[in-house]
């Protein structure tokens, strides 16, 4: 069983990793801690059920829809909310991106009310057995797409133009800008590609769970992995938001699924207070 | 002889507030209720964030934790409110080491992260911490009592929270004229410097946490009685953001700020009327209309409506002598 529990672990934080992933992406790459990139998963979910159940289109080509809607959310956000705010206290910063996230919470609300949808996945339910373990083609379905984006991001910013300029602003953009890269530019591609991250998340966790306004929440979740990760490197999420997965499954199933939450605020709250540079980073860094 | 005069218009206004019920429909007093409960947090959160520079995304905690603490010691262990209030206003303090501490090695963001997580757990204990809190089923809460009179109207109750409200706000007053007020000043210009002039930092910045929350805690003990009744949802992660926006709509730092803040919260609700779905939508929307346009909060909207016209209008700009 306990095998068991670790494997749903990891498929459920896979899909953390991702949301964890495009969080870190904005932080590093434009300074801002970005509070609605929950409710990014969750209107990207809404998005996904739009295309997919009431326009019928097949699958894939919701999915993609989704991720370029979501990617138009992210340039807009960064251009109406975020820019202006560039030059301003993190306070202002922080509650502008909540007072975004309330917003779009609150428009899902509005529009598709609080009633749960389900979300049909692609990939068949019936389980296949290896040994102890169950797994369903779902499950399978949702590692390789992560493993697919997380390689294509990999090599967006490894072997492309693109790629390069987003690591230059996010080590220096004063430096950045100076070689003739346009910071603007980067940081509207580093904000789509990360609601991507988030809306791609939103279509693997709808099947797992049923699509609700307060789909959101999983954001915090995605803090402490994030944070887990030490907030700096892309890796460092991956791996915090899997282990964060593990450590909540094996929390829900062996004391109490209420427990599971208070776990990861436990652990964010511990990781903050004693080792605020993240698990993997050498030496603690005063972080402000 | 002069400084006494300074303090006519604040004698006015107290004597103002103090036969106001004499006046006032019951409803109107409740809103004052409500708005002096917002007036004290407000006035907690401004030294923390508006003062000393300290993010927090977790007063709704310690608004829950008066509340509920100040309310269960008449309930389970039936001591008079008199003594219970305060009661849960030091447990908060006591209880704001918590996140005091950590506040000590990070700021910023994390700051506002660990203050969140904070938020979230007491308020998970409040929920599921069924036998002790009731649970989502809430609390109901006595009346206060004084010998035979039992303060049961919402007149009566008035007096409780205005008379603590103007004493709390003389304090705060107090403590930032002082010596403890100028160091948190000076916290949120810059940490090294304070630091090199002889501030202590850890100190400053945990008297500063200690201050917020013990109002935020008598701030849920009133809010305990002037409801008659409490709800885990009041203190739930989204009443620390109302909280944060309220202080930063007024003006952050500013002395006045808390109290337009205070208002604009207590009377938005009611205004919307049938419109109660929207509410939280539009709280968000005038939150972020402020925050990119107005950073420096309503209490600066005049003189900023003056700056612009100066701009707009050249005629009045050519008869300003040069700079």
């Amino acid at each position: 069983m306990l095998l068991q529990v670790i494997v749903s672990g990891i498929i459920v934080g896979s899909i953390y990793a991702l949301v964890a992933l495009g969080f870190i992406l904005i932080y590093k790459g434009t300074n801002i801690m970005n509070f609605a990139q929950g409710e990014m998963v969750m209107i990207s979910a809404y998005f996904g059920l739009m295309y997919h159940i009431y326009y019928k289109m097949p699958y894939l080509a919701a999915f993609i829809l989704t991720l370029l809607t979501a990617g138009i959310c992210g340039i807009l956000i960064e251009r109406i909310v975020c820019r202006p705010l560039l030059k301003s206290p993190v306070m202002s910063v922080i509650i502008a991106t909540i007072a975004v996230s309330i917003i779009i919470k609150n428009i899902a609300r509005l529009v598709w009310g609080s009633i749960y949808y389900p979300f049909p996945s692609p990939f068949s339910l019936t389980p296949y057995h290896l040994g102890p373990i169950m797994i369903t083609p779902k499950d399978i379905g949702t590692i390789v797409i992560t493993l697919i984006l997380l390689g294509m991001l990999y090599y967006l910013l490894q072997f492309t133009k693109i790629g390069a300029a987003m690591l230059a602003t996010a080590s220096n953009q004063k430096a950045a800008s100076i070689m003739g890269i346009s910071i603007k530019r980067v940081f509207s591609l580093t904000w789509a590609i990360s609601f991507g991250l988030a809306s791609a998340a939103g279509f693997l966790l709808a099947p797992q769970v049923s699509i609700t306004p307060e789909m959101g929440d999983i954001v915090i979740v995605v803090f402490t992995a994030a944070v887990l990760g030490g907030l700096e490197s892309l890796t460092g999420a991956v791996v915090g938001g899997v282990l964060l997965g593990i450590v909540g499954n094996l929390a829900g199933f062996y004391i109490s699924t209420a427990f599971k939450d208070v776990v990861s605020f436990l652990i964010l709250i511990t990781i903050l207070m004693f080792k605020p540079s993240g698990l993997f980073s050498r030496g603690a860094m005063r972080k402000a | 002889m002069k400084r006494n005069f300074k303090k006519l218009p604040l004698l006015f206004i107290f004597i103002l507030f103090l036969v106001a019920p004499q006046v006032l429909d019951n409803y109107f007093i409740y809103l004052l209720n409500l708005f002096f409960i917002a007036c004290i947090i407000s006035m907690g959160l401004n030294i923390l964030t508006g003062f000393a520079g300290q993010v927090s995304l977790g007063q709704a905690a310690f608004f829950g934790i008066g509340a509920y603490i100040s309310s269960l010691c008449v309930i389970k262990l039936g001591l008079p409110f008199w003594l219970s209030l305060p009661l849960g206003g030091v447990m908060g303090a006591v209880i704001s080491l918590v996140i005091g501490l950590p506040a000590l090695k990070v700021s910023g963001y994390y700051l506002a992260l660990v203050t969140l997580a904070f938020n979230e757990i007491v308020n998970l204990i409040m929920i599921h911490w069924k036998n002790m809190t009731n649970g989502t089923d809430g609390l109901t809460i006595p009346s206060p009592k004084l010998g035979d009179f039992v303060f049961s109207t919402d007149g009566s109750k008035y007096y409780i929270i205005f008379l603590l409200a103007f004493f709390l706000f003389i304090a705060a007053r107090n403590i930032l004229r002082s010596k403890t007020g100028r160091a948190f000043i000076s916290l949120k210009d810059s940490e090294v410097a304070s630091q090199c002039i002889g501030v202590n930092l850890a100190k400053y910045k945990i008297i500063a946490f200690m201050i917020s929350a013990f109002y935020a805690s008598l701030a849920g003990g009133l809010h305990g009685i002037a409801l008659s009744y409490i709800h885990p949802q009041d203190f739930s992660l989204f009443r620390s953001i109302i909280f944060l926006m309220v202080i930063v709509i007024g003006g952050l730092g500013t002395p006045g700020g808390p109290f337009i803040g205070a208002a604009l919260f207590t009377l938005l609700p009611e205004a919307l009327g049938k419109f109660q779905e929207y509410q939280e939508l539009i709280y968000a929307l005038i939150l972020l209309g402020s925050i990119i346009f107005l950073p420096s909060g309503l209490i600066k909207l005049p003189g900023r409506i003056i700056t612009v016209a100066n701009r707009v209008s050249p005629k009045r700009q050519k008869s300003m002598p040069p700079a």
